[in-house]
C-alpha cells in the first residue's frame, strides 16, 4: 500500500522559495496526505509547516537533509545528501532542540551569517547598502538572517554581484570539514542517534557509484521517486530497495524554480510506519 | 457529564455548573444544565446540543493558538458549550525559561501552573471574563504532561473568545509569564443569534459537508448565511487541474541563471441559487461575497458569504451553488520577467461548474422549521 506523499522539498529557509505554509497548502491542494519540509541541514521551518500541515489535515514528519561528501578536501570532493526523518512529536520545538542535528543547524545558521558578512567586508560601501540597505544584517539572529536563496534573490535583484557571489558560497560547504566535512556513514550513525530514520536522497545524482553504493547498503532508506531521477532509474532503486529490504520514499526535491514534478508513486505505509514508530491508524491508510 | 440546552430566555443571567466568572454579560438567551434522564435521547438529539470540548494550546514562542482538539459535536464552539482548556506543560515552561531544557521529573513540572482569561465578545463588545485556573494535570512523561484547566461555559451571546494565559512557577516564587490575549488567536462561536442558522459547505475528511452549525434545520421567517469554503470550492473545479503558469522569468539560484515559471492567482467567485416552496420561482444566483480569514475557518482561509432570508411560509428549500473559476495574471513580485503569456492583469475564465449533490440540475435539499425545537 502505498500513501502519496512529498518527503523532500525546500522552503525559504534554505535555498527554496516557498513559505513553510504556502509549500503545504500546496501539497494538500495535490492531495497529498504525508508531507515533509526538508531544508539543508536546518529545522528552522519545522514549527510553522507542522502547524499548517496539522490544520490542513496532513500527516507531516519533521525532516532535513543533512550535507555530508564524498571525499571531502580532495578534487574528487562531492557533496552526498542523506534525508532524516523524525517521528511527528518532534514537532514540539524543545523536543526538536535537544536533537544534535537541530543544534548543528543552528551552527549552519550561525556560520552561514558569518560567511555571507565576511564576503560582505570585501564589496563596495555602496554594494553593501544595497543589498543591506537598513544596515540591519549584523545584528539580526542567525535564525533571521536571510538563508541561501534569499541571498541570492537580493544579491540578484540589487547588484552585479550575483556570479561573484554563487562563485563564492560553494566554499560555505567546501571548507568547513567541521560542518561538512563528515562522510555520508557519519552522518547515518548521527541521524540514528538522534532517533530519526536515515533516507539517502537522490543516490542517482552522485559521481562516485561504488561509495554511493556501499552508503545504500549501510543506510535505512532510499529515495526512489524524485524529480532528480528518471523513470527508469527511479525503478531500478526500487528494485534495489525491495531486493535488500530497504525502506523507500517518494518525493519532489522541490525548490520552486521549476515547474512542480508530482512523484510518480507513493510512500509505501511500512516507511511511514517505520518513521512513526508506531503502526499507522487504518482510516488514515483508508482514506489515503 | 453536563448536558447542556440553550434556550431563550427574556431575562436573567448564566448560571450554568462550572462557570467560573461571568460579568457584565448580557440579559438573552443562556445556558443551563439538564439532568440526565430528564428528556429522551430523540429529544435531546432534536434540540440544539452545544455539548462538550477541549481547547488545547498549540505552537511555539511567538505564534500561539488555541484550538478544538476534542469535542463530542464537532470543530465549531458553540453558545452554551462546556469547555476546558488543555496547555501543554513544556510550552509553559518553554515561555517561563526559553531554551532552557524541560526536567524529566514530573513532579517540578507540576509545580508550573496557570490561569486562563477567557474574554467572551459580542458583536466587537466585550461581554464577559472568565477565569479558568489549572486544576489537574495529565501524561506520563514531560513532552505528554498537560495541565488541564476547570470547565467554563461558553456564554449564551458569545461571538468570539479571546483567550490570554497567566503562568506561575510555584517552585522559585515569583517567576511569571504571561502569553495576552493580542498573541493567541481568537476562537468564533456559533449559535448566539438564533433563530439565525449558518449553512456551512466545505470538503471535510474527503466529502463535501454541508452542515447547519446551530443544528436542525434552517428556521422559516429567519436568516439562514451561506458559507462555501474555498476548498469546497476547490474540489467543485477541480483546482488541482488548473494550469496556472502565466509566464517565466529569470531567476538566480546556486546553479546560475534559472528559468522559473511564474504562476498566476486563482480566483473564484461563487454564487448561489435557491428554491423555496412558498410558491414563487427559483430566485435569480445571487454572487456570495469572498471573506477573508473566515469566521468559520480562521485565519489564512476563504469562506464566499452571504445571507438567505428564508420565507416564512418556506417548509423546504432547495439551493445548489456555481463556481466561477479565473485565473488572474499578476507578475508583480518578478524582477526578471521573460515571458508574459498574457497581459498584466488579465483575468481567464479557467472553469465554470455547479455544484449540484447527483449531477446536473440535481439540488441540495433542506427541510424548513416553522420554529425552534
Amino acid at each position: 500500500m502505498l500513501l502519496p506523499t512529498d518527503l523532500h522539498g525546500h522552503t525559504l529557509f534554505s535555498d527554496g522559495r516557498a513559505t513553510p505554509e504556502a509549500y503545504v497548502d500546496f501539497r494538500r491542494e495535490i492531495g497529498m496526505r504525508v508531507i515533509a519540509v526538508a531544508d539543508h541541514d536546518v529545522l528552522a521551518a519545522v514549527p510553522r509547516a507542522a502547524r499548517a500541515a496539522a490544520d490542513a489535515g496532513l500527516l507531516f514528519l519533521p525532516a532535513l537533509e543533512v550535507t555530508s561528501f564524498l571525499h571531502f578536501g580532495t578534487d574528487r570532493a562531492e557533496q552526498f545528501h542523506v534525508l532524516a526523518y523524525f517521528p511527528a512529536r518532534f514537532s514540539m520545538l524543545p523536543l526538536l532542540r535537544q536533537t544534535a542535528l537541530f543544534r548543528r543547524g543552528e551552527r549552519v545558521q550561525a556560520k552561514w551569517k558569518a560567511f555571507v558578512l565576511a564576503w560582505m567586508e570585501g564589496i563596495s560601501e555602496a554594494e553593501r547598502r544595497a543589498i543591506d540597505p537598513g544596515g540591519e544584517f549584523e545584528a539580526l539572529a542567525p535564525a533571521d538572517f536571510p538563508a541561501l536563496q534569499s541571498m541570492l534573490d537580493r544579491i540578484a535583484s540589487r547588484t552585479a554581484l550575483f556570479p561573484a557571489f554563487r562563485d563564492h558560497h560553494v566554499r560555505f560547504w567546501e571548507e568547513d570539514r567541521e560542518l561538512f566535512g563528515w562522510t555520508p556513514e557519519e552522518a547515518i550513525e548521527c541521524i540514528r542517534q538522534d532517533g530519526a530514520l536515515d533516507v539517502v536522497a537522490h543516490p542517482g545524482r552522485y559521481r562516485d557509484k561504488e561509495r554511493t553504493r556501499a552508503v545504500l547498503l549501510r543506510a535505512s532508506g532510499i529515495e526512489v521517486y524524485t524529480s532528480r531521477h528518471k523513470a527508469e532509474v527511479a525503478e531500478s532503486f526500487r528494485a534495489f530497495a525491495e531486493e535488500h529490504k530497504k525502506c523507500w520514499t517518494a518525493s519532489s526535491d522541490d525548490h520552486q524554480n521549476a515547474r512542480y514534478v508530482k512523484p510518480a508513486a507513493g510512500t509505501p505505509v511500512s516507511t511511514i510506519e517505520r518513521i512513526l514508530g508506531r503502526a499507522l491508524p487504518i482510516e488514515a491508510i483508508l482514506s489515503a | 457529564m453536563i448536558k447542556v440546552r440553550v434556550r431563550k430566555a427574556g431575562t436573567g443571567v448564566a448560571a450554568a455548573s462550572g462557570l467560573i466568572a461571568l460579568s457584565g454579560a448580557q440579559t438573552g438567551c443562556v445556558a443551563e444544565p439538564i439532568e440526565p434522564g430528564e428528556e429522551s435521547i430523540a429529544e435531546a438529539e432534536d434540540e440544539l446540543s452545544p455539548g462538550t470540548g477541549t481547547l488545547a494550546l498549540d505552537g511555539f514562542p511567538g505564534n500561539f493558538t488555541v484550538k478544538l482538539v476534542n469535542a463530542n459535536t464537532d470543530e465549531f464552539l458553540r453558545a452554551g458549550q462546556a469547555l476546558s482548556l488543555e496547555l501543554p506543560v513544556w510550552l509553559l515552561w518553554d515561555k517561563l525559561y526559553p531554551g532552557s531544557p524541560l526536567p524529566t521529573d514530573l513532579a517540578r513540572l507540576k509545580q508550573i501552573t496557570a490561569t486562563v482569561t477567557v474574554g467572551a465578545i459580542d458583536k466587537a463588545t466585550p461581554i464577559a471574563s472568565l477565569k479558568s485556573p489549572v486544576t489537574s494535570y495529565s501524561g506520563a512523561d514531560s513532552y505528554g504532561l498537560k495541565a488541564l484547566t476547570k470547565t467554563f461555559i461558553v456564554p449564551s451571546k458569545a461571538d468570539w473568545l479571546t483567550f490570554a494565559l497567566t503562568i506561575t512557577d510555584l517552585a522559585p516564587a515569583g517567576v511569571s509569564a504571561s502569553i495576552t490575549a493580542a498573541e493567541l488567536s481568537k476562537l468564533a462561536v456559533f449559535g448566539g443569534e438564533l433563530p439565525n442558522k449558518s449553512l456551512f459547505m466545505d470538503w471535510a475528511q474527503s466529502t463535501k459537508r454541508n452542515k447547519i452549525i446551530e443544528g436542525d434545520d434552517p428556521i422559516a421567517g429567519a436568516e439562514l448565511l451561506l458559507a462555501v469554503s474555498d476548498w469546497r470550492a476547490d474540489v467543485v473545479v477541480d483546482k488541482s487541474l488548473i494550469d496556472t503558469q502565466i509566464g517565466t522569468a529569470q531567476s538566480a539560484s546556486r546553479f546560475g541563471w534559472v528559468t522559473i515559471p511564474i504562476y498566476g492567482k486563482i480566483v473564484h467567485e461563487v454564487a448561489y441559487g435557491v428554491y423555496f416552496d412558498d410558491g414563487l420561482e427559483w430566485r435569480p444566483e445571487v454572487m456570495l461575497a469572498e471573506t477573508p480569514n473566515s469566521r468559520f475557518l480562521g485565519a489564512g482561509r476563504t469562506t464566499y458569504e452571504g445571507k438567505i432570508q428564508v420565507p416564512a411560509k418556506a417548509r423546504r428549500m432547495l439551493m445548489y451553488t456555481h463556481v466561477k473559476t479565473y485565473l488572474v495574471a499578476d507578475y508583480t513580485g518578478y524582477a526578471n520577467v521573460t515571458a508574459k503569456w498574457y497581459a498584466d492583469g488579465e483575468k481567464m475564465l479557467k472553469a465554470d461548474k455547479y455544484d449540484n449533490p447527483n449531477g446536473a440540475f440535481t439540488n441540495y435539499s433542506f427541510s424548513i422549521s416553522n420554529a425552534l425545537p
